[in-house]
């Protein structure tokens, strides 16, 4: 999620400044070019003007000549290669070429040049070529046209178009480099706070940022640094009181225990109100004990001590001891993923042991039917899989099963769900499924509660399968 | 007659009320408060049974074992005050039979101690006449309890022994720490796989000719151990 929103601001940062190198010059480049077409037609267009009106007078002047021989007349104007001229003479049309002549020329020009006697000129497209013509009237229904062709400005202002967008496009392109580059450059003391700040969440408390970088920085570096020192100490120190407390506490414990032990061998000879105050002792030195043990336990995990301690462990029979331990008369079915059952017990044992941290698996299993015993009714079901991947073991209770409000909070500790508030049977110690959530964690494993409404829940502890 | 039973503890409030468990269990306990005075009352009074606290002021636990083990086979439980498999391990590489963990339950400590002294009483097999048994170039005769290499006899503790004689008793069978722990040391079910390996240990440091790549007791992968004649 972290390193998403990292992407997104990173993405969101490289996409502003390629969006500010596209905008920019696609601008610039759309300005410039409207503004070089605008002036270069108009500069085509004045000088085709000029030069149909100095011809016009030439024209003119001839056409004042008596019988004037209109043909040769057209043939000897001077008009460049781009150009062809027409005269409208007497209600006839003669051209400099056979295609020069009404059907070339823009129907309203000739309209506005001969029957209004209007000089003018007019940029039109016969097919896909662009041409610009003039009109010049020469006294009453006579007229000189002009047809300019500029294909050749057609083609310049197509190679101006196309190099202003590849350099638009370059622009970009650029500016998205810049962008990504810089943008990861200026993201990158983010990215160390985050990866160090993902260090210590996960237990390397001795992660710190390097001071030494930027000038901006220092201050953010040191500050954060600093935050973390605290936090270490403060972290240190708790752990290192829960553990120390439990340790002090042990010693009498201890003696309370035996004590408690050669009180019980002679609770015959105890009156009815001793006794049943000796009862309540014991049992509440039992859960001292438990509590204490579990904090032990559970610190070494705060502490950042607790050491993995792999050995082969066959899950099945371990699981089927501990219910045996917990006078738990359920069978455990066990369904191997791997071994061929035929190839006689060894094999099939094989398929059976992963390696494991059985002390903690003992005791993650241990809690677990504790819990169904003491909160849900005893275990109804149990079972093993020891899959190729994964191996899971599920304890299955006689339960009401686990409000949906408190499946979440049920391996916090101390949690206690709403309907196991009451303390009556004042035997849990609330540390029970947090350790199994830890046992379980530091083996790479999860446990995780089933709802098998409405009979009641189940608990299963996944583990990776790790052959030995 | 009560067994004896030797208890080296410098807490003497957990010595005391562990001596009260242990008496009414129906042994007779010698208390010491530190391993000095507890090598010169095992002396003394030969206990079948020594219990010894690992963390002791002056010569510590680990010590105390190996002393003891330099003159004798004795039973010895160490009590661990920490689960950190070091200590414990530690411990029973220094000559301990078994362990407890402090808060430990005297009633659990006394079960220990009946567990071991009923195999001390009896040697690797129960019925009269058994046959010697031969592992390569090692011969371990049951009923004398002795056990010979090359025809020199070496020394191994009780428990040592009996671990010997279970697996050599059917030659290439595997058995796993479970089976051991409950044939070895008695305990049903659920036990500790660390008892067994460091046994194994120290049965192939006194075994075999290179300890680190056994030929007569030899690990089976992911089930446990065998031995191979």
């Amino acid at each position: 999620m972290a390193t998403l929103r990292r992407r997104r601001l990173r993405f969101r940062l490289t996409a502003a400044f390629a969006l500010a190198g596209l905008v920019i010059p696609a601008t610039l480049s759309a300005f410039t070019y409207f503004w070089a077409r605008t002036y270069l037609v108009d500069q085509r267009e004045s000088s085709a003007v000029h030069q149909t009106e100095a011809n016009a007078v030439l024209v003119g002047t001839l056409l004042r000549s008596p019988r004037p021989d209109l043909t040769r007349l057209v043939s000897s104007l001077q008009t460049p290669s781009n150009a062809q001229a027409a005269v409208y003479y007497a209600g006839s049309w003669f051209g400099t070429s056979p295609t020069a002549g009404p059907d070339s020329l823009p129907a309203p020009l000739v309209q506005t040049v001969v029957n209004e006697g209007k000089g003018a000129h007019q940029r039109f497209q016969p097919g896909r070529r662009q041409e610009v013509a003039v009109g010049i009237p020469l006294g009453s229904s006579n007229a000189y046209f002009e047809i300019f062709s500029m294909a050749d400005l057609t083609s310049t202002l197509a190679t101006l178009r196309y190099s202003l967008a590849a350099g638009s496009l370059l622009g970009f392109l650029v500016s998205l480099a810049i962008g990504a580059w810089g943008t990861r450059r200026a993201l990158r003391p983010l990215r160390d706070i985050s990866s160090a700040a993902a260090s210590i969440a996960s237990g390397r408390l001795d992660a710190r940022l390097d001071a030494g970088g930027d000038q901006e920085l220092f201050a953010l570096a040191t500050g954060f640094n600093a935050m973390v020192d605290t936090l270490q100490k403060r972290i240190e120190r708790d752990a290192r009181f829960a553990s120390d407390v439990s340790h002090e506490l042990r010693s009498p414990l201890t003696t309370l225990h035996s004590a408690v032990e050669v009180m019980r061998r002679r609770r015959a000879q105890l009156d009815a109100r001793s006794g049943r105050a000796l009862d309540l002792l014991g049992d509440e030195v039992g859960r001292f004990e438990q509590l204490v043990e579990d904090l032990l336990e559970i610190s070494r995990y705060d502490a950042g001590v607790a050491a993995l301690d792999l050995e082969p462990v066959d899950v099945a029979s371990l699981t089927s001891g501990l219910l045996a331990e917990a006078r738990q008369k359920v069978d455990v079915s066990v369904t191997p993923g791997s071994g061929p059952a035929d190839a006689g017990p060894a094999a099939m044992a094989d398929g059976r042991v992963i390696m494991a941290d059985r002390r903690r698996l003992e005791q993650a299993l241990r809690n677990l039917i504790r819990n169904a015993v003491i909160h849900a009714g005893g275990v109804a079901a149990a079972s093993v899989h020891v899959g190729t991947g994964r191996t899971t073991i599920a304890i299955e209770d006689r339960g009401p099963g686990i409000p949906a409000c408190d499946r979440d909070t049920v391996f916090e500790r101390f949690a206690r769900g709403r309907a196991a508030g009451r303390r009556s049977s004042g035997q849990g110690v609330g540390l029970g499924l947090a350790l199994v959530a830890e046992h379980v964690g530091l083996q790479d494993g999860e446990v995780r509660l089933e709802d098998v409404a409405p009979t009641g829940c189940r608990f299963v502890i996944d583990l990776p399968t790790r052959r030995p | 007659m009560a067994s004896r039973i030797l208890l080296i503890e410098d807490d003497d409030r957990i010595r005391e009320t562990t001596r009260l468990v242990l008496e009414d269990e129906g042994y007779e306990v010698d208390e010491a408060d530190s391993a000095e005075t507890g090598l010169v009352i095992f002396g003394q009074r030969s206990p079948s049974c020594v219990i010894v606290d690992l963390m002791l002021p002056g010569i510590d636990g680990f010590e105390c074992c190996r002393a003891l083990r330099r003159s004798s086979g004795v039973p010895i439980v160490v009590l661990s005050a920490r689960t950190d498999t070091t200590d414990v391990v530690a411990g029973l590489e220094a000559g301990a039979d078994d362990y407890v963990t402090k808060p430990f339950h005297a009633d659990e400590l006394a079960a220990r101690v009946k567990a071991l002294l009923r195999r001390a009483s009896s040697p690797g097999s129960q019925d009269g006449a058994t046959p010697v048994l031969s592992v390569g170039d090692l011969e371990v005769i049951p009923d004398e309890g002795t056990v010979r290499k090359a025809g020199r006899e070496v020394t191994l503790t009780k428990t040592e022994f009996r671990l010997l004689c279970e697996l050599a008793a059917h030659p290439n069978r595997v058995f796993t720490r479970e089976i051991l722990l409950e044939n070895v040391w008695g305990y049903p079910h659920v036990g500790d796989g660390k008892l067994v390996d460091t046994h194994v240990h120290r049965l192939r440091t006194k075994l075999e000719d290179d300890p680190s790549a056994p030929r007569h007791v030899v690990t089976v992968r992911g089930l446990g151990y065998k031995v191979v004649p």
